[in-house]
């Protein structure tokens, strides 16, 4: 099932429809928020483990549940971890920084081989996954940005997948990694310095706040089958769109989609992790509950363990456009920041031009040739690293 | 001032026994009012009237009378009104109401003399005196004359009963000895005949249509004794047929609540919708998992288990807006019967309850109609004749116009968005002759939804069904009954994008059923029948709406399936005081091609991982069959005359289960027919109960007891996906539950103050146990049901503060329900996400509400065109927030929770309806 399309795509309707009603006034029913207070606590361990086919050192991260009205990564720390094959090759991890665990050398899941994950805690506990084994290599077909309509009908790109398995049923988790270009508009390459406050002296400065690199990793679940209404071939299948109002379209994009060929079983944990995490409807609310990965406690067996030891088979695609492809001649969108208007600043304004250049607040901008003003502009607007780095990534293509 | 005068003047009355000769009067009129014509005869003779004016109404009279009898006169002026006329000595005239002051006994008295005893043959009431029996006499005959002789202990009386107004005999009448569990009724020529326990008795008379009337018969010896009974004169007031006063003691059957719809009109409102089934909810034992909330829980059983029925036909969704409002129009409803513990031999197919809801029979006579206007609905019903006397047709109908709230509304994204719903009935009788009748009832109900300029969401319940009675003799007779059903739901998405669908699903089901009765002697009443029913399902198709989307049409094959039933039952009195009734019902299930069943390895989860095979059937080969006995049996065992035990153990199966994975019902459920991997599920119900009643049958006091086995009942694995799914076995598991309380019940039935109080005690628990972690819930412990609420009080009250003002007040508290709640929070790829405790492991605050409203009838002028009635309610007058729901979502990485109420504030609402 292509996975936008689950109960949740009109059961989130519904709730919006609801809602509004009620909302509106026909009804004076209500939907409010309020503090969450964990009610019971339950301590859990949450392992969170991808080893792929592709030869690297290997990563393991180990938290803890924490309160509901937490919100900080609590690490298991000084856990022995290790991977153990059919053939009895274990792979030891090691603890790099607290909760994350990398393989002491490099391997690469195999198929055929079944692997498990053995977890020792600090406090003596024993865990382990399930056997688990790396499903048929396949790689990524085609990958593309194409113009088109969001759910809300907004425009702007998509970023689609096509895929087609020879089998019947396929499941496929994406991660991304997008990176774009930033031009900051207001950047002059100049700076104002004052000798005294009546001599100000126009410098050359800031060359590299003129372009800049940004990278976002993808958030959330990405997951998609062929095992659903579009039978075994997927063409245009969404891994993400971006609103053409999105300054990060501006100039030049990049996006890195990595394929993970995923187990069904993998695939029912992500679809249930989504699930329980989208929203709901307010007059029938579905049954949650605790589900369990593939992970558990060998010596209590109703211990709740959370996470999910999965080992997938691994392709990725990088492409690049750039605003003009898809939209020639047509206005940019915004920039990052909003109010890049040059304004006069000087000694008798407050605060004064010394103070806005002390607090790196501003950034010079140009001089009146007949009152001799100076215009200044918000930092962002002349200065790209406010938004990004200004080393070009060692992928970049222009 | 005149009717001061008659007051005093009739309390200080010495009653003379001799009619005085009546003088003859020449009077002519046209067209006047009574009390024009009543001051032309004070003009013309000595005579003078004593009455109050507010009686006579807008009846007018015409007539023209030359040297006549003012006897005569009178009577005809007065024949069609519910005036009663009597000249007294001293040319006085009183005119009463309803009641015939006689100055003798009547004619009718089989030719002995009656000796008064104290002088005082005729017992009155003042006119005005209002009561339970208001603008009724009661009346004292005697009969027969005292033997010394005699020691019998019973003597029979016979006679005929005649309705004054039409001069017809009367039959169906129920005759009823109160406090004494005697009763008969009249046959169709207005005969009856009964056996009273020497001495005084309360013989209380009624029948639809007719007014109750109780009479004081002290009886000496056999007699004959000639009622006269009138029609209900206030046509226009409620009909309230005390159909068998003693009921509650008597019937052998447990866990039967009615609800008269007429009896819940001044019951408060919310949202100005008189609503039948919420008023149920107030009784003891059937619940709704929450307010608002679609469906019903009887006695710890899920909303799947209730076989509601409209006229016989299956209703799938009474409801509409999400369970807000209920689907049945309250106009056109006469009575529900609600049957939670002894379900009659003739009804099956469902484990826990049966909702009878039967319309109205229209008005044969004349025309009528109710209507009326509240915020959220408008509604009216007719009544035609069509063949005066014989045949009638009834019409319901009820619209919301929420779209024109929500066009008017100024919130730029509701006025564009569509929310209605509106359903229709009717219902043709036809007597054909005093053997046959016959009658069809149609009903529609829908619901459409679009708020979101993408989706419009909409689903629908369709019936019909035609019955026919059958008499062969006065022991015979019989029922054909034919009714077809259909519920279907459908989503349409159509928001420009890659994902527009279009889905629906669509249930329907035809039933034939032929149910028999014979009177058999001494007492035993046999129901005996037959019944099929032939199931259709439709699971769902999704189809691709709009070139641009990338789904592709899927379809779930449909399900076929046969249900059959044969059944026999015996009411029967073992003696006095023991009475039972006996049945046995065979039910059988077939599950019918074509299809195609996946086979699964047995004694293991099934899975992808587990399936053997897959298996071809053809139209109509029976796939698997499933059927057993089911027993009915009850008994009732009097203690005292007003006392009563109970007993009743029952088995039921049921063959059809809606899939659902909400925690409360969604009208997107939808039902799936047991077949080769899903067996029906099964109960098997044990009741007891106390039940009395005090001071003439006013109070009823019941207290019953139940515990129930639930054996296969239906449950999901945490977050399936039950729409559209093939397989859907690989997402089911079957487990068991058990259910038990004790409810207790005092209703006061008439009186100023009415209504009842109810308490309930009960559980509802489940079990998933299994050899494998996927198919165990809460590790295979017992654990609450989603509807668990151990404490359960419910007050209705009515009283009447004047004949046309009445107050009314509802009181509800229930423990809060279980829900299960979010125990923690941890960091899965750099996304924060909640994990849950086990099912049901908490419960949200508890429930309670008060609602009150005032109720005002319109003056009760007789001729009036229209009588009206309103309703002023404030539903949950505290204000209390009462949670629905506590749901979390994930929302930008962290964790918002929310919880939602249906009606948080006091919601004030000015309902009008009047009859015509």
């Amino acid at each position: 099932m292509i996975h936008q399309f689950n109960g949740n795509v009109w059961r989130s309707r519904i709730f919006r429809t609801v809602l509004l009603v009620m909302f509106g006034g026909a009804l004076n029913g209500c939907v409010e928020s309020f503090d969450v207070k964990t009610e019971t606590f339950e301590e859990a361990l949450v392992v969170d483990a991808t080893i792929t086919n592709e030869l690297k050192e290997q990563e393991i991260v180990l938290g803890r549940s924490f309160l509901l009205e937490e919100f900080d990564f609590v690490a298991e720390e000084n856990a022995q971890v290790r991977i153990i094959d059919d053939a009895q090759n274990a792979f030891v991890f090691q603890e790099t920084t607290p909760g994350r665990y990398l393989s002491t050398s490099p391997f690469s899941a195999q198929t055929g081989t079944n692997y498990q994950l053995l977890i020792t805690t600090q406090n003596g506990r024993e865990y382990a996954s399930e056997l688990t084994s790396l499903p048929p290599p396949d790689p990524m077909q085609n990958l593309y940005a194409s113009r088109t309509n969001g759910d809300n009908g907004e425009e702007g790109i998509a970023i689609f997948v096509d895929f087609n398995a020879p089998e019947s049923e396929r499941y496929y988790r994406y991660e991304y990694e997008e990176t774009y270009k930033i031009i900051a508009p207001r950047w002059t390459g100049s700076q104002v310095v004052f000798i005294t406050p009546a001599q100000p002296e126009i410098l050359p400065a800031y060359a590299n706040e003129h372009i800049c690199y940004n990278s976002n990793a993808s958030e959330g679940i990405i997951i998609a089958s062929t095992n659903g209404p579009a039978g075994g071939t997927l063409t245009r299948f969404r891994t993400r769109f971006i609103d053409r109002e999105d300054y990060i379209l501006s100039h030049r994009y990049s996006i890195l989609v990595r394929q993970h060929v995923i187990s069904k079983a993998a695939y029912s944990h992500f679809e249930l992790l989504e699930k329980f995490s989208g929203q709901d409807n307010v007059l029938s609310q579905s049954q949650p509950g605790f589900f369990r990965g593939n992970m558990y406690s060998i010596a209590n067996s109703d211990e709740k363990v959370l996470g999910y030891f999965d080992v997938s088979s691994l392709s990725e695609k990088r492409i690049f456009f750039d605003y003009a492809d898809f939209f020639p001649g047509e206005p940019l969108p915004p920039y990052a920041a909003t109010e890049c208007d040059p304004f006069v600043a000087g000694f008798a304004t407050f605060p004064t031009i010394a103070d806005l250049l002390k607090d790196n607040l501003v950034r010079y901008y140009s001089t009146d040739p007949l009152t001799e003003d100076i215009s200044v502009v918000l930092r962002g607007c002349a200065d790209c690293t406010v938004f990004g780095d200004p080393e070009v990534p060692e992928f970049w293509i222009d | 001032m005149r009717w001061i005068l008659c007051l005093g003047w009739i309390l200080g009355l010495q009653w003379a026994l001799a009619q005085e000769k009546v003088s003859t009067i020449s009077i002519a009129f046209e067209n006047s009012s009574l009390k024009e014509v009543i001051g032309t005869i004070e003009e013309v003779s000595d005579y003078h009237f004593f009455y109050v004016e507010e009686w006579l109404g807008d009846h007018r009279v015409s007539g023209s009378y030359a040297d006549t009898s003012l006897d005569l006169v009178l009577h005809d002026i007065f024949e069609r009104t519910i005036i009663n006329f009597h000249i007294l000595p001293g040319h006085k005239i009183v005119l009463t109401r309803n009641n015939i002051i006689r100055s003798d006994l009547p004619q009718v008295f089989y030719g002995k003399t009656e000796e008064p005893a104290l002088g005082e043959e005729v017992e009155t009431n003042p006119v005005f005196y209002t009561e339970e029996y208001n603008s009724e006499k009661m009346e004292t005959v005697r009969i027969g004359k005292e033997s010394p002789n005699t020691r019998q202990g019973r003597f029979t009386l016979t006679g005929r009963v005649r309705n004054i107004g039409t001069g017809e005999f009367v039959s169906a009448l129920a005759i009823v000895v109160k406090d004494k569990n005697i009763g008969t009724a009249t046959d169709d020529n207005g005969f009856y005949k009964i056996e009273l326990p020497a001495g005084p008795n309360l013989v209380e008379t009624s029948a639809i249509g007719i007014q109750t009337s109780v009479r004081r018969v002290i009886i000496y010896n056999d007699g004959v004794l000639d009622l006269e009974v009138r029609e209900s004169v206030e046509i226009l007031d409620e009909v309230v047929v005390q159909a068998d006063a003693t009921k509650n003691v008597a019937e052998p059957i447990t866990g039967v609540a009615q609800i008269e719809v007429e009896k819940i009109k001044t019951i408060p409102l919310v949202l100005g919708e008189r609503d039948m089934l919420k008023v149920a909810t107030t009784l003891p034992g059937i619940t709704t998992a929450g307010e608002g909330a679609a469906g019903y829980n009887v006695r710890g059983g899920r909303i799947d288990q209730n076989l509601i029925l409209l006229d016989n036909a299956v209703v799938y969704n009474p409801s509409h807006f999400f369970g807000i409002f209920s689907a049945l129009n309250p106009f056109t409803t006469g009575t529900v019967n609600i049957y939670k513990g002894s379900i009659p031999v003739e009804y099956g197919g469902r484990l826990s309850s049966v909702f009878d809801i039967r319309t109205k029979e229209g008005n044969v006579e004349e025309f009528a109609g109710e209507a009326s206007l509240g915020p959220v609905t408008s509604n009216l019903s007719l009544e035609v004749p069509i063949v005066k006397g014989k045949s009638s047709l009834l019409m319901g109908g009820r619209a919301t116009y929420s779209q024109w709230i929500l066009r008017s509304l100024k919130e730029e994204s509701l006025k564009n968005s569509k929310a209605s719903f509106y359903d229709v009935v009717a219902r043709y009788d036809h007597k054909i002759n005093d053997n046959n009748a016959i009658g069809v009832t149609g009903y529609f109900s829908n619901d459409a939804f679009n708020i979101t300029s993408d989706s419009l969401y909409s689903y629908s319940n369709r019936l019909f069904s035609l019955r026919w009675n059958h008499k062969f003799s006065d022991k015979n007779t019989a029922s054909l009954l034919l009714s077809n059903s259909q519920y279907r739901f459908n989503i349409e998405f159509d928001g420009n994008s890659q994902n527009d669908f279009d889905l629906g699903y669509k249930i329907d089901e035809t039933e034939f059923k032929l149910k028999m009765r014979y009177l058999g002697g001494k007492g035993h009443s046999f129901d005996y029948g037959l019944s099929t029913k032939l199931y259709n399902v439709n699971p769902g198709s999704i189809e691709p709406l709009g070139p641009e989307s990338i789904l592709e049409t899927r379809r779930i094959p449909k399900e076929k399936g046969l249900e059959a039933a044969l059944f026999v039952s015996d009411d029967f009195d073992l003696s006095e005081k023991l009475s039972l009734s006996a049945g046995l019902r065979y039910s059988m299930f077939a599950a019918l091609g074509p299809s195609v069943q996946r086979i699964y390895e047995n004694d293991v989860p099934k899975t992808q991982e587990t399936l053997l095979d897959t298996r071809t059937y053809d139209k109509n080969k029976v796939i698997k069959t499933y059927g057993g006995p089911e027993a009915r049996l009850s008994a009732r065992y009097y203690l005292r005359p007003d006392l009563s035990v109970k007993a009743s153990f029952g088995n039921t199966f049921q063959y059809i289960h809606t899939l659902s994975n909400n925690t409360t019902a969604s009208p997107t459920d939808t039902w799936k027919l047991s077949d080769s991997n899903i067996k029906p599920q099964r109960a098997n119900q044990f009741s007891v109960g106390l039940y009395k009643n005090f001071d003439d049958n006013i109070y009823e006091l019941s207290l019953e007891s139940y515990f129930k086995k639930f054996t296969d009942i239906i449950d999901y694995k945490v977050g399936a996906d039950l729409l559209l799914n093939e397989d859907i076995e690989t997402e089911v598991f079957q487990g068991e539950g058990k259910a038990y309380g004790i409810e207790l019940l005092l209703r006061k039935n008439r009186g100023k103050l009415n209504g009842w109080l109810g308490y309930t005690y009960s559980r509802s628990l489940i079990k998933f146990d299994s050899g494998f972690d996927e198919e165990r819930i809460n590790n295979g412990e017992y654990f609450p049901s989603n509807f668990d609420k151990p404490h359960d009080i419910s007050l209705v009250a009515n009283y009447k503060l004047t004949k046309r003002y009445s107050l009314s007040t509802n009181f509800v508290y229930q423990t809060g329900r279980p829900v299960t709640f979010p125990v923690g929070r941890y960091i899965y790829q750099g996304q924060n996400h909640v994990f849950y405790s086990e099912r049901n492991e908490f419960r949200i605050p508890d429930y309670y509400r008060l609602d009150i409203s005032i109720n005002i009838e319109g003056n009760h002028k007789i001729k009036k065109f229209a009588h009206s009635f309103w309703n002023i309610s404030v539903y949950n007058v505290l204000g209390r927030n009462n949670p629905y729901s506590v749901f979390f979502v994930s929302e930008n990485g962290s964790i918002k929770a929310y919880k939602s109420s249906i009606f948080s504030i006091p919601v004030p609402t000015i309902t009008y309806n009047f009859k015509f």
